[in-house]
């Protein structure tokens, strides 16, 4: 008598779990307590199951970089000009470095001074020769910054769409993975999430003329932006021209907060709440320019340019540019956000529409349940009850898969569905392996249960070497892959480990039950 | 029931054709990489970057139509594939535009203009950029390195270093033959196909470790046996023992690569393709390259 008791329990429990965690994945009615049991993990579908986008973005670090340096430019520029060290002029902005001309180099009491107050003052700044440029540890540092940063903005974007599994992920050095599974609106989603929403406060330029300034005569310190606007009964689009002063007054992070509110001509604005740095610096403004116009620009399209009637003090203001209702919204979801702290650049978009994820999901279950109805008669076919056996272990196989997929929370690609279905057809390998041996040892006149044993016995190091060989393949499949792939590559591991355990003990308890019951003579096999 | 039954086939002895074969298969999977390497093989464009967008016309369509609506306008290079059975069509372009957001625009309005009374609605699209595909290709090379120099390491130290390099070598064989089916076959590398060599690397090489193991076994336990025949023998027996395991494993695995195949939609079919020549590849190896090579490396051993 062999004891087969453990092994029954241990068995059946399992299966059970099994059934246990999968249902909620299959059955969307599950009552909520059921679902809590097993901590909520589901199975979801891959975007090119319930269709999608697989957005890789690129930021743009140099730009941020440059944008950095400009801004100590700045400063510098103004340290000059404090300490009549040099004139402004001496001091040029290239693309990644200030250079240093004219008498500002001749200067050597004055270029000392410089140096000191760019020790103090910016740290990540060097001074060598007659160029200024960030130190190569502060450049990576931020570029480093300038890629998490926007990974974090992205997300408070992503999450605004209340998506089911939502990822995004840093890859590379300045890559971005976005994965959006069961967004409805593509369109408006890629737009948003790329959009870098910088939103800056500039003067418009109301003493120089507008027309000249087109004509190619913008004055110093000047530029010109557009307000693009959609006519809706023309079908036509107008870009009307603002000449406004550069320099920035304020910007995006003063902003604590923006919603959506209706005006008193029920139009759709944007309500902005400034925080306390950004009261101070608002009221301050708005005392100073009394009177003038102030252009809100966002990226480089002005929204709109109101007049500043009186001193705002308050904190709070609105933003109103002719909106339709999902463009303010889109418009607040941006502010709150933040802006990206750097434009991104989209290198990959995979777009699956959710028809096709239907006629996926069809052609593959389909696929698998024929190629498990091939594979099971095959079987028995072959091996007659024993063959039965391995069907057993091999439902078994495809049941704890499904179940481990679940409490995982995997999600379930059209790759992965593949990776199934070849786990059916591998699982019954081992099977095989240990009935080709149980036939050789009855071959050999050894009696039927001393053959089961011994067919196990020396089949055991050969289905270990097998397997560990093709778990590490899975690996490497996994390391190197992406987004599907790695799909694949885990179904097909836990398919490998799981298989492990079902064609060992899965089969044997079963054939050292009959044994116990009857003594056995012979073997269907 | 058992197909075959005391088998005493001279494997070994057949090394002679099977290497020639290999040879061929071999020679033409360095063709394919070396076209892969020059760009003059079909890449998909997961690997060079590029364009994917397929189509769902409300009425019937044909490709010349589409061409014909997409050269005027300047989509010159680009591949029109139809599905069967649907009104759906794929249009495929490498990458050649910097803008490729842009080019996809235009291609839809383009598209979109053109089909004013048979409206098409895009399914799927997919843009890659060039630099993506060529991270994609290298970090392929190195998995495929990396898994063999981690499976040469662990049967070496399961079995012995010649069991080790054998199984090594027959997996490059199947990779390198597989990719002169697909040669052969003038197939599209996509991600999915390169998942699909990958996979029967896997299942190639648990294929060999049955066959070796039960070499192994036979070197150790049948002294009996091995006083009276040579290696060559030796194998040519552990090959027959093992031959019905090897076929009908090989059999099951063809059954469901079979069924994806042929059901399991057009995104699989070349995965399944190449899954199937693969499984196919990998057990001929076993038998006819592997244990002969081991045969081979042992002698030198030994003299």
């Amino acid at each position: 008598m062999k004891p087969v008791k453990t092994r029954v329990i241990l068995i059946s429990v399992l299966i059970l779990i099994s059934v246990f965690s999968i249902i909620p994945s299959v059955y969307q009615n599950t009552p909520g307590w059921w679902k809590a049991v097993i901590g909520n993990a589901e199975m979801h579908l891959g975007l090119d199951l319930q269709g999608g986008v697989y957005l890789v973005e690129k930021v743009e670090t140099g730009k941020a970089v440059k944008e950095k340096l400009y801004k100590d430019y700045a400063d510098i520029k103004s340290f000059v000009k404090a300490k009549k060290i040099g004139k402004p002029a001496d001091l040029t902005f290239k693309n990644n470095y200030i250079v240093l001309s004219g008498s500002l180099l001749k200067n050597k009491s004055g270029l000392s001074a410089l140096k000191r107050y760019i020790k103090n003052h910016h740290v990540s700044l060097n001074l060598s020769g007659d160029t200024i440029g960030f130190k190569p540890s502060a450049l990576s540092l931020y570029k480093k910054e300038a890629v998490s940063g926007a990974v974090e903005v992205m997300r408070n974007r992503i999450d605004q769409f209340g998506l089911v599994a939502p990822k995004i992920a840093r890859q590379g050095k300045n890559l971005i993975v976005v994965e959006l599974p069961g967004v409805k609106n593509v369109k408006q989603a890629i737009k948003l999430i790329g959009k870098t929403a910088r939103l800056t406060f500039k003067l418009v330029d109301d003493k120089h003329n507008i027309v000249k300034a087109l004509n190619g005569k913008i004055p110093k310190g000047d530029e010109i932006l557009y307000h693009v606007k959609y006519n809706k009964y023309s079908h036509k689009t107008v870009k009307i021209p603002y000449l406004l002063k550069k320099t920035v007054l304020m910007d995006g992070s003063a902003i604590s907060s923006a919603n959506v509110q209706m005006n008193q001509y029920n139009q759709p604005e944007v309500g902005v709440s400034l925080n306390s740095a950004g009261t101070q610096l608002f009221s301050k403004i708005t005392t100073k320019y009394t009177g003038k116009r102030l252009a809100i620009i966002l990226d480089r399209n002005v929204i709109s340019a109101p007049v500043i009637e009186e001193p705002i003090l308050g904190g709070n203001a609105s933003i109103s540019g002719h909106f339709t209702i999902a463009q303010a919204d889109n418009l607040a979801i941006a502010l709150r956000s933040g802006a990206l702290p750097a434009p991104v650049q989209i290198i990959q978009n995979n777009t699956v529409g959710p028809t096709l994820g239907a006629d996926s999901i069809h052609d593959g279950i389909l696929a698998a349940l024929v190629g498990t109805i091939l594979v099971i008669l095959f079987m028995v076919f072959y091996y007659k009850f024993s063959g039965l056996i391995a069907d057993f272990a091999l439902l078994e196989n495809v049941l704890f898969l499904m179940a481990a997929l679940s409490l995982f929370g995997a999600t379930l690609t059209l790759p992965g569905i593949a990776g199934i279905i070849l786990t059916i057809g591998m699982s019954v390998d081992s099977n095989v392996l240990i009935f080709e041996r149980i036939r050789e040892e009855l071959r050999e006149g050894k009696p039927v249960v001393i053959a089961i044993e011994n067919g196990y016995n020396k089949a055991f190091f050969t289905i270990l070497d097998s397997h560990v060989t093709a778990l590490i393949t899975a690996a490497v499949l996994f390391y190197f892959g992406s987004g599907p792939v790695k799909g694949f590559a885990v179904t097909l591991s836990l398919g490998i480990l799981i298989n492990l355990f079902t064609s060992l003990v899965g089969t044997k308890v079963i054939f050292d039950i009959i044994s116990n019951k009857k003594e056995l003579k012979k073997l269907s096999i | 029931m058992e197909f075959i039954k005391n088998t005493h086939y001279n494997f070994i002895g057949k090394r002679k054709y099977s290497f020639v074969l290999s040879s061929i298969l071999v020679i033409f999977g360095i063709i394919e990489i070396i076209t892969m390497i020059a760009g003059t093989a079909r890449i998909g464009i997961d690997f060079t970057g590029g364009l994917s967008m397929q189509l769902a016309f409300k009425h019937k369509i044909s490709i010349s139509s589409v061409r014909k609506a997409l050269i005027p306008a300047g989509f010159k290079d680009v591949k029109i594939v139809k599905i069967k059975g649907k009104n759906d069509i794929i249009i495929q372009t490498k990458a050649i535009a910097k803008d490729l957001n842009a080019y996809t625009a235009k291609i839809k309005k383009v598209i979109k203009e053109s089909f004013k009374e048979n409206p098409p609605k895009v399914v799927s699209s997919e843009m890659i950029g060039p630099s993506v595909g060529k991270k994609l290709a290298k970090d392929a090379v190195i998995a495929i390195i990396i898994s063999i120099i981690a499976i040469i390491l662990y049967i070496t130290w399961r079995f012995e270093f010649r069991f080790g390099l054998a199984a090594a070598i027959g997996l490059g064989h199947d990779v390198l033959a597989l990719l002169g089916v697909i040669f052969i076959f003038q197939k599209e590398i996509t991600l999915l196909v390169i998942t699909a060599v990958l996979t029967v690397a896997g299942y190639s090489l648990t294929d060999k470790v049955v066959v070796f193991d039960r070499i192994r076994e036979n070197l150790k336990i049948e002294t009996e046996k091995a006083k009276h025949i040579d290696l060559k023998g030796l194998v040519n027996i552990s090959i027959n023992e093992v031959l019905t395991r090897t076929v009908v494993t090989s059999l099951t695995v063809v059954l469901v690569v079979l069924s994806l195949f042929f059901l399991g939609g057009i995104v699989l079919h070349d995965f399944a393709f190449t899954l199937l020549l693969g499984v196919l590849i990998g057990t001929y190896s076993s038998i006819f390259i592997a244990s002969p090579i081991m045969v081979i490396l042992n002698e030198k051993h030994y003299k």
